[in-house]
This record gives C-alpha cells, structure tokens and sequence, in this order.
C-alpha cells in the first residue's frame, strides 16, 4: 500500500509537466554560465559552484510542495487516513527528493567535467550531494509546511529557510577538500531524518487547525 | 461502534461559533445541521472529522469518511488512479470490478481516463461518491453535498445515502436547503442564533 502511494506520488509530480525539469534546467544553466563570467578561474571553485547551484535548485522545487496538498483538500485526507502523518510525509518528501534531487545528482558528473574537475574529486562531490540534498528537502519542507495557508508565500519561504541551508552548504563544500566532515554531513543527515519529519507533521496540523 | 458529540464548544477570532452541541446518533440515524452561510456548518463537521480542535467538548466517531469543501482529488490522475490512490492511502484494498461497477453507477463511465482537471465540478462530487460507495465506513460526514449536483447525481446521492442508512451506517450531513432522502433526520443541529456564554 505504501508503496503504491509513493508510486502515485511521483507519477503526480511527473504529470506536472515543464515545472518537472525546472530545477534541473536552472541548476544546468548556472554552472554553465559560470566559466563564462569567472573564466578559466572558475575550475578552482567548482565545487562551491555545485553545490550552490544544487541549494538553489532544491529551493526551487521545495516552493508548491505542501500548497497545492492544501488547498486541493488533499491534506484533510492525509490526515483522516490510518497512516500516520508522518509516515505520509516521509514517503512524500522521499519521492520529492527521487524526482527532483537525484537528477541533480545523476547530472552532476558531466557538469563535473565541464569544469575540469579531476574524477576522484567528481566522486567526493557526488557523495557530498548524496548526503546534503536530503537534508535540505527536509528543512525546506519545514519552511513549506509552516508557510502553508499564507498567501504571496514564495518570497518568505527562500528567507526563512536559508539559515538553515547554509551549515549544510559549510559541511558539504568542505568535505570534498577535507574528508573530515564527511562524517559530520552524514550527521546532519540523521539527525535531519530522525527529527524533521515529526516536527513537519507538527506543523502541518497547526496550518490545517487554522 | 458508538457516536456520541459531547458538549461541543467552539469559538474563533473572540466570535462563538456553537456552543453546548451534544447529539448522539444510533446506527440507521443520520443527523442534520442547518445553518446560513457563515454560522459554522463547515466548521462544526471539521471539528467532528478531527481536523480542528474545539475548545470544549468530546467527539467518540466511528471509522468515517469525510467530504468538505475541498474535495481533497489530485488534480493530475485519472478518475481511475484517483480511486486507487484513495484507497491505498485509507489502506483497503478494491476489486477491479467492484472499481468499474462504482464507476458505472454515479455515472463517470466515458471519463474513466480523463484526468481530475479535466472533470466539471459535479463530476469531482461524483467521483468523490463512488469512493463513498467502494469502500465502506460505518459514518459519512457529508458538507454541502448538494453543491454543484445536476438532478441525476441528486438521485444518486439519494440513493446512496438511503443504501448507507438502510445498512444501519449513519451520517451527518449539513445543508442550507433539506436533503430529499426518505428517511427523516434523528437529529437536526440549528447554528443560528446560538447563545454563547
């Protein structure tokens, strides 16, 4: 059963149309644009070209996640169904991340060459999105969630949530140069896991008691 | 199963909304609650669904199924998928056929594949009332069924709920004008002019 909702939850966002490829395109369009401003320099920062890119793109898919589930009623339902809440939101943020993160990272490693970056550092970088990329669909699922049922509420969503993305951002560029952190990214991705989607839950059923 | 509203008191931005509803329902009753627009019909059957907290009061429901407002459909799957959906996340299990037949009788047969977007608004209610027929609950809490109904699907709902009731299941359904069905309300819920203390 569970299965067949994650199913249904990625062929919806699928159906969605353009608004699918968006985030890829655009995190696609800013690493390309970079040699071309920085020049040959931009080799040297192209990791922290990466993974900006990829932070960016993240929040541009995590806008409408709850939204559309609010105001279609949807939501209602998620709530009055057996499953927990939380079980729900678990398998919805996994196929968000399954149809708009992990193409970021399958596509990575080309743009990985475009900058000339050496193999075994295209390999760390990889690793480093595989870790992060979940961790900022779970915050930025926090701020969707807590934003739900307030109007115009693209411009507040990228500002309440950015603190939050940015020790990832530290823990991610940092670890492809010193292999320490890895370890305290893959934390952070626990701890996210263990906590974030209780807290999401918590925060959608203040937005549906409103 | 026992449904029994207990004391139920409610009040929003400093404006009482109901206050003292009690109301028990035995199995075969339906309830009615009446009101105009704004004196809080909705909001009294979310509170009953769980959905709102009330301020006062106590609510023992059966397993139910709830239709609002919003009538909760993703708009990018086909009628088809729509039910399917539906009913993995209530996690029940439907025959194929049984789909087809609840299909046929609110009378979505040649919009089978159109997706939920491409539906009229009473075809969305439509659609929402084979999933009432599919899979069954001992409690519909119905809003405004009526909204946006043509005549036919005003007989379907009928006979929908008189099936329902007749199996000794039980409803409560709010509406601004009386619901034609045979079986007279065990109880109706006026929300005007309520004294609030």
């Amino acid at each position: 059963m569970l299965l067949t909702l994650i199913r249904y939850d990625i062929i919806r966002t699928l159906r969605r149309g353009f608004s699918v490829v968006t985030p890829l395109l655009f995190f696609t369009m800013i690493i390309c644009l970079f040699p071309f401003a920085i020049g040959d320099n931009a080799r040297l920062i192209a990791p922290g070209i990466i993974w900006v890119a990829a932070l960016l793109a993240v929040l541009l898919s995590i806008d409408t996640l709850f939204t559309k589930e609010w105001e279609t009623g949807c939501l209602d339902h998620l709530l009055l169904s057996p499953y927990s809440l939380t079980q729900l939101v678990s398998i919805k943020l996994l196929s968000h991340w399954i149809t708009y993160s992990l193409p970021l990272i399958i596509i990575s490693p080309v743009l990985g060459l475009l900058l000339h970056l050496p193999p075994p550092v295209i390999k760390t970088l990889m690793i480093t999105l595989l870790l992060g990329t979940p961790v900022l669909t779970l915050f930025g699922a926090l701020g969707a969630a807590l934003m739900i049922g307030i109007r115009e509420n693209s411009v507040l969503l990228p500002i309440l949530i950015l603190p939050f993305y940015i020790p990832v951002l530290i823990f991610g560029t940092s670890a492809i140069t010193t292999p320490g952190s890895l370890p305290l990214l893959g934390a952070l991705l626990l701890f996210s896991i263990a906590t974030l989607p209780f807290l999401i839950t918590q925060a959608l059923k203040i937005g549906v008691d409103t | 199963m026992s449904l029994s509203i207990d004391n139920l008191s409610f009040s929003r931005d400093e404006r009482c909304l109901f206050d003292n509803i009690t109301a028990i329902l035995q199995p075969g009753q339906w309830c009615d609650v009446r009101g105009a627009n704004g004196s809080g019909k909705s909001t009294l059957l979310r509170v009953l669904a769980g959905l709102i907290k009330p301020d006062n009061g106590h609510v023992t429901l059966p397993p139910f199924h709830y239709i609002g407002h919003a009538l909760g459909l993703q708009p990018t799957l086909t009628v088809f998928e729509q039910i399917d959906w539906q009913s993995a996340l209530l996690n029940e299990k439907i025959k194929k056929d049984a789909l087809h037949d609840a299909i046929d009788l609110v009378g979505l047969t040649s919009m089978k594949n159109a997706f939920t977007t491409q539906l009229s608004a009473g075809q969305q209610r439509r659609l929402r009332f084979a999933i009432l027929h599919l899979i069954p609950r001992p409690l519909w809490i119905l809003d405004e069924p009526y909204t946006a109904l043509d005549v036919s699907a005003q007989h379907v709902l009928h006979s929908l709920i008189e099936a329902h009731l007749q199996k000794k299941n039980r409803a409560i359904i709010a509406t601004h004008h009386a619901m034609k069905i045979n079986i007279p309300p065990a109880h109706t819920i006026q929300l005007e002019g309520q004294s609030c203390y």
